[in-house]
C-alpha cells in the first residue's frame, strides 16, 4: 500500500472508530428498546370515540402559526401559536421551554368564548410555585385584564395578534392569591366579555 | 482500500440507524371516555417505572367543560399542570422519573369525558 494511501486509510478507520463509540455512548445514555423496531406514529386505536373523543391531538404542520413569544420570571419563554388538529379541531399551544401543552376546541377557537387560554403551574396540589396563563384574544378584543381571588384586576399588555400571557408573582402563590377571570374589552375600551375559571387546583 | 472503506463508513452508519430507532409508544386510557366527571371528580392511572414511561397526558372533553391534567409523584406533588377547556394535552420534556397521570373535573358543573396518555417501552432487562 502507498504511503499516503496509508495514511488515508488510518484516519477513516480513526474517524470511524470515534463514531462508533459515540453511538455507543448515545444508546446506552438513552437506553432504548433492545429488539430493533421501527418507531410507530403514535395512535390512539384503544380509546373508543363516545361523545368527548379520546383522539391524540394530530396537528395539521402546515396551520400552525406563531402569535407570540413572552417572558417568564424564570428565564424561561413561553411560546404560543394557534394550529388546527387534521380532524378539524381549533388549537391553542404553549411552548415554555420544558414541554408542549394546548387545548383544542371543536367548531373553532372562538365559537363559544372571545378568548382562549391555557393556565399552567408547578407545585400543587396545595401551594404552587410557579402560574402562568397564555392566551389568544378573539379579534374584535383590543384589551386584556386578569381578575384575582384578591379583587385586584391587572391590565396585561397583549401584542399585535391579540396573543397574552400573565404571570403570578411569588408573593401572590405564597398567599394563595390566583387568576380566576379574564375580562375582555372591546376597540372603545368597553367591558365586552368575563370569562371565569376556577382557582389553581 | 478505498472500496474497503467506504464498506466501512456504509456499514457503521446503518448499524447506529439500526440501534436508533428502537421505541414505540403506546396509548392507554385510564378514565372513559364517555365517563361522567362530577364536579371535584378526578381520575388518576397506575404509575409507571423503568420499563414503560408515561410521556404525555390527555384529557378529551367538550368545548365548554374546564378541567386539567398532571402528573403526580410517589410523594403527591403536582408537576407540569395544565388547565384549560376543550381537549387538553401536555407534554413532558424529560418523563425519566416515576409519576402516574391525573386529570381532574375542578370545575362547578359535570361533563363527560375520557382521559389517555401514550406510553414509552424501555427494555429493562
Amino acid at each position: 500500500m502507498h504511503v499516503r494511501e496509508r495514511a488515508h486509510m488510518r484516519h477513516l478507520i480513526l474517524g470511524v472508530a470515534a463514531l462508533v463509540a459515540l453511538v455507543g455512548v448515545w444508546a446506552w445514555l438513552d437506553r432504548g428498546a433492545g429488539p430493533s423496531v421501527p418507531a410507530e406514529p403514535r395512535s390512539a386505536t384503544s380509546v373508543a370515540d363516545a361523545g368527548a373523543s379520546g383522539q391524540s391531538h394530530q396537528l395539521k404542520a402546515e396551520t400552525k402559526r406563531q402569535r407570540g413569544i413572552f417572558g417568564l420570571g424564570s428565564g424561561r419563554d413561553v411560546r404560543i401559536s394557534t394550529a388546527e388538529t387534521v380532524d378539524g379541531k381549533a388549537c391553542l399551544i404553549e411552548e415554555d421551554g420544558i414541554g408542549e401543552a394546548g387545548s383544542c376546541m371543536e367548531g373553532g377557537l372562538f365559537a363559544l368564548r372571545k378568548v382562549e387560554f391555557l393556565v399552567s403551574s408547578q407545585g400543587g396540589p396545595e401551594r404552587f410555585t410557579e402560574l402562568h396563563v397564555a392566551g389568544v384574544a378573539a379579534p374584535a378584543v383590543r384589551g386584556v385584564s386578569v381578575l384575582k381571588t384578591d379583587g385586584e384586576s391587572v391590565r396585561l399588555a397583549v401584542n399585535e395578534d391579540r396573543a397574552f400571557v400573565y404571570e403570578s408573582s411569588p408573593s401572590d402563590l405564597a398567599a394563595r392569591v390566583y387568576p380566576i377571570a379574564l375580562r375582555l374589552y372591546g376597540p372603545n375600551g368597553k367591558l365586552v366579555d368575563e370569562v371565569s375559571f376556577p382557582p389553581a387546583g | 482500500m478505498r472500496r474497503l472503506g467506504t464498506v466501512l463508513v456504509v456499514a457503521v452508519v446503518a448499524s447506529a440507524a439500526f440501534g436508533v430507532a428502537a421505541r414505540a409508544d403506546t396509548v392507554y386510557g385510564y378514565a372513559g371516555p364517555g365517563e361522567w366527571f362530577s364536579p371535584g371528580e378526578g381520575h388518576g392511572s397506575v404509575y409507571d417505572n423503568l420499563c414503560g414511561r408515561w410521556v404525555d397526558n390527555n384529557f378529551a372533553k367538550p368545548s365548554n367543560a374546564w378541567g386539567l391534567v398532571t402528573f403526580i409523584n410517589p410523594s403527591g406533588g403536582w408537576s407540569y399542570t395544565q388547565q384549560a377547556y376543550g381537549n387538553i394535552f401536555r407534554d413532558l420534556p424529560n418523563h425519566q422519573w416515576t409519576k402516574k397521570l391525573h386529570c381532574k373535573n375542578n370545575s362547578g358543573s359535570t361533563y363527560q369525558g375520557g382521559c389517555f396518555g401514550f406510553r414509552r417501552q424501555y427494555s429493562c432487562t
